[in-house]
């Protein structure tokens, strides 16, 4: 067999994406880190303000910060479940088809990733029109008269979040699933087990690990998410990202602008890692059987 | 073989080690020009990695090998002028069989005539006229076997090393390509180092075998010396099969020596070093046993067969003499008919097939 | 199965819903967005080829992504190639300094860069917006071709070791068509990754130096929009479900996408 290569050519491969990992990742993490620390901007004249926590107090202490995170947190724990809730059936079904059929349901969940998100926000955005299809199709069944005033409110963020997520959520789930092979499941049947049980005791603890990923994926993705919450949520549902942009950008106020995303940062992680932490104990705890 | 002044390879106390196991210890070999040596061995033996060291896949830790009369542990493969076939052959999956056999040329920037040409005659030669514009996954397993090979002497090697290339075949394909791989040699007269497992094979189609065991050469010769004069157990019961003893020499007088394995009696030629009360071990081939009906000359062993496998070209007996068991292998009976379990029988050993091996004998 | 299977179509439709509509908005002859269209007129599919900002911004994305594209591979190719084969000390810790970038959330990264940039006056130029992207789609190349670079049989390379090729010749010769899969699939999801990106563009294209999603947003968060956007939209969607039909009936989708997680 050929001799592995040298460490010193394996290390002279990895310096293109070390160097870039470094200097454009890296550096500017800790860089933004240190900016959150700051009492005020640097300037010209002031290049290296004193170091003070005093815009994570402020974050910590402001009500309107807090349920600006709150409502993050929300839209992210609603927006994970449903697309979750959704995407396994499909992800099942997915791998129970093939041909064809396959390629077309395929191609309408994945097809945020392929479309830019934008157009598919595009078409929410007219579907929820005050006079758009979805008033239009209610008003001709008698059930409202008059404008709906749906864009603008929390129902309307979540449904466009979970349109654009849902692909992540089926890829793996798809993947996860593929791996759990027919004979097992059948082999429950054939021992007489309901489908509910089936489900339970069976396919859900076989992919647990495809969940938690999701489930990390998902809620870290729509937390942190900014497209929707600006076109489609407004300033009805404030959420973190849209105050980091308005602070990074229009304010320029980038030690606050900063502090606040560290906060989101550790929101996404803290919950990232507690949930995945939880669902360890409870897959310890419980006495999941195999078949 | 006589040796000659420029042997094509030579090992001088080669030595590898992987993750503190030692593969190879200070091996040493020779190989002649034109020779068709086989390193036979046991996995994990180190005849692969043998090979592996001389192609320039792998460096020695200790020791150095000669490429006629050169070190070549500077050297890298592409520079030793060397022919390569793999066990799984590694043909290139994305080209079709006239650019895997005329890689070599072409990374030689070999004109295209000339490669056109020298790839005709490596299919002429491996009888595969025709198939140049096919691909690897269109062909059966014996004829990438062939392409393999064509590959590998396009570029008229110093030196053919071929890695258990035939253990992907089955076995009818095994024996005809046993015979191609003959035929190529004697006709080529290249230089072939054959690295195998299968003893058949080695004694089918070797100048020379040497036999390997974990990391040393116990016995380098002729097929014919290594079948019957195997010098030590492990060759002896490795190569073909042998029934082995160990015997209480009991008496040696007017050139003939008297051994006894409980009620097993045998009989060899005396020869200087064996004197009475010693143990040696005697073996003998099943095939070399002579089976009488009972009560039939003297000086042989009464047995009784316990058991009778009919092989087609041959038969097998399980004998017992007294608490030794034999394996007897004979003929088909002119007359048809075959020895059954309980039946008495006659075996004597003829003095010249008795094989002496190491005293007390270290177990294989 | 039967609830299953309407269930399944019911958000099949549903996700294509909002695709489907761009069509019959950007039909109408008016120039306001409504459903159902007024009057039936194909003038703003026409008018995508007489916008001249909406064009060069789609010109921008597309050299961008392939600028962005080639970068990666020419990067995380290398990359693999140390990490598998390698026997380095600190595989693991390295593989997950490379996937990093996609565990922070992007408009965090979008906005560290906005203020490193700024002092180094990368801020708002092409280079720095072709940075940005090689952080978050060099995790994806790297593990794609990781994958591809662990299925090579080695024994072919030694091969043509034994036959006389220096490695450069192995390499270009033997290797790299045995790769092509890899790096084509590589080459194209790298490319709609960054096409299709919004945040770090955004924030980090300059002013009249827009790409398509980021000129489609400014239109219709900001600047108003004629229905020329739905028509562009349905554009999109349409080569989007053709690329992926193509791609899923080749070289299969779900084998590369799902690598990333």
């Amino acid at each position: 067999m050929p001799r592995p290569a040298p460490q010193a050519m394996s290390l002279a491969l990895l310096v293109p994406i070390l160097l870039l990992l470094i200097f454009f990742f890296l550096f500017p993490l800790a860089y933004l880190l240190y900016l959150s620390s700051l009492a005020q901007q640097p300037t010209l004249q002031n290049p290296l303000p004193e170091l003070s926590s005093i815009n994570y107090l402020k974050i910590l202490q402001d009500s309107f910060y807090l349920s600006m995170s709150l409502n993050s947190t929300l839209v992210g724990l609603s927006t994970t479940f449903l697309t979750i809730a959704i995407a396994y059936p499909v992800a099942f079904y997915i791998t129970r088809i093939s041909g064809w059929e396959r390629t077309l349901v395929s191609v309408a969940c994945l097809l945020p990733i392929f479309v830019n998100v934008i157009v598919g926000i595009l078409g929410w955005y007219i579907l929820l029109l005050p006079f758009g299809i979805v008033q239009q199709a209610l008003a001709g069944l008698g059930i409202v008269s008059g404008p709906l005033q749906l864009l603008r409110t929390f129902p309307a963020l979540v449904a466009v979040l979970v349109y654009e997520h849902l692909p992540f959520a089926v890829l793996i789930l798809v993947s996860s699933l593929q791996a759990i092979p027919t004979d097992k499941i059948n082999a429950a049947r054939v021992l007489g087990a309901s489908v509910p049980r089936i489900v339970l005791s069976l396919i859900i603890p076989l992919t647990m690990p495809g969940l938690v990923a999701c489930v990390i994926l998902v809620f870290s993705l729509s937390a942190s998410s900014y497209l929707a919450p600006i076109l489609i949520g407004g300033q009805r549902t404030p959420v973190l990202p849209l105050a980091i942009f308005s602070y990074g950008t229009e304010l320029h106020n980038w030690p606050l602008a900063a502090a606040l995303s560290f906060v989101l940062l550790v929101l996404v992680v803290a919950i990232s890692y507690g949930f995945s932490a939880a669902m360890n104990r409870i897959a310890k705890l419980g006495q999941w059987e195999f078949v | 073989m006589r040796a000659t002044a420029n042997p094509v390879l030579r090992f001088d106390r080669v030595s590898k080690a992987f993750q503190g196991q030692i593969v190879l210890n200070e091996l040493t070999l020779e190989m002649q020009q034109g020779e068709f040596l086989t390193l036979l061995g046991p996995s994990g033996c180190g005849k692969t990695t043998s090979l592996n060291l001389v192609a320039g896949l792998l460096r020695p830790d200790a020791g150095t090998i000669f490429l006629r009369g050169k070190p070549v542990d500077s050297l890298p493969p592409r520079r030793r002028g060397l022919g390569l076939v793999f066990q799984s052959w590694a043909l290139f999956p994305h080209m079709n069989v006239f650019d895997n056999i005329g890689f070599g040329l072409k990374i030689r920037s070999a004109p295209s005539t000339e490669i056109r040409k020298r790839v005709g005659e490596m299919l002429d030669l491996v009888r595969l006229p025709g198939v140049g514009e096919k691909f690897p996954s269109q062909l059966s397993g014996g004829m990438q076997q062939r392409v393999a090979l064509a590959r590998a002497l396009v570029t008229r090697p110093d030196l053919l090393l071929l890695d258990e290339p035939l253990s992907n075949l089955d076995a009818a394909l095994r024996k005809e390509m046993q015979i191609e791989l003959r035929r190529i040699h004697s006709q080529l007269r290249v230089s072939t180092l054959l690295v195998t497992h299968s003893q058949e094979e080695a004694l089918m189609m070797s100048d020379r075998i040497a036999v390997m065991r974990s990391g040393i050469i116990e016995c380098i010769d002729t097929p014919q010396r290594v079948y019957n004069q195997p010098p030590t157990r492990f060759v002896c019961t490795f190569v073909g099969e042998a029934n082995t003893f160990k015997c209480r020499v009991d008496e040696v007088a007017h050139g003939e020596a008297k051994l006894s394995c409980g009620a097993l009696k045998i009989v060899v030629g005396a020869r200087p070093g064996i004197v009475a009360g010693q143990t040696v071990v005697a073996a003998i081939r099943p095939e070399n046993v002579v089976l009488a009906a009972a009560g039939a000359g003297s000086g042989s062993n009464d047995a009784v067969i316990v058991d009778a496998v009919f092989k087609g070209n041959n038969i097998s007996y399980s004998a017992v003499v007294g608490s030794e068991m034999l394996n007897v292998v004979t003929p088909p009976p002119a007359d048809g008919c075959t020895l059954a379990k309980g039946d008495k029988v006659l075996l004597s050993f003829p003095k010249s097939k008795v094989i002496l091996l190491e005293a007390g004998g270290v177990d294989a | 199965m039967v609830g299953l299977r309407i269930f399944v179509y019911v958000v099949i439709a549903l996700m294509l819903l909002p695709v489907l509509i761009t069509f019959p908005v950007a039909l109408t002859a008016t120039s306001r967005i409504s459903f159902p269209p007024i009057g039936l007129s194909m003038r703003w599919f026409a008018s995508i080829l007489t916008d001249q900002v909406l064009l060069q911004s789609i010109a921008r994305s597309f050299w961008l992504a392939l600028t962005v594209a080639a970068l990666s591979i020419a990067i995380a190719l290398p990359c693999a190639f140390a990490v598998q084969r390698g026997r380095l000390r600190y595989r693991n810790a390295l593989e997950t300094l490379i996937t990093s970038p996609r565990m922070i959330p992007q408009i965090v990264f979008v906005l560290a860069l906005l203020v490193y940039f700024e002092p180094i006056r990368l801020a708002q130029k092409f280079a720095g917006l072709v940075i940005a992207h090689l952080v978050i789609t060099i995790p994806f190349a790297f593990r794609t071709l990781l994958v591809s670079v662990s299925t090579l049989d080695r024994r072919l390379e030694a091969s043509s070791d034994v036959l006389g090729a220096t490695p450069l010749q192995t390499f270009r010769l033997i290797v790299l068509p045995q790769l092509k899969t890899g790096l084509i699939a590589s080459f194209i999801f790298t490319f709609i990754l960054s096409f299709n990106n919004v945040t770090l563009a955004l924030f980090l294209s300059g002013i009249g130096q827009r790409t398509l999603p980021v000129e489609m947003f400014t239109r219709m968060n900001v600047a108003g929009m004629t229905p020329v956007i739905p028509a562009i939209s349905f554009v999109l969607s349409v080569v989007g479900v053709l690329l992926f039909v193509v791609l899923d009936r080749t070289i299969g989708v779900y084998r590369f996408l799902a690598a990333r997680e």
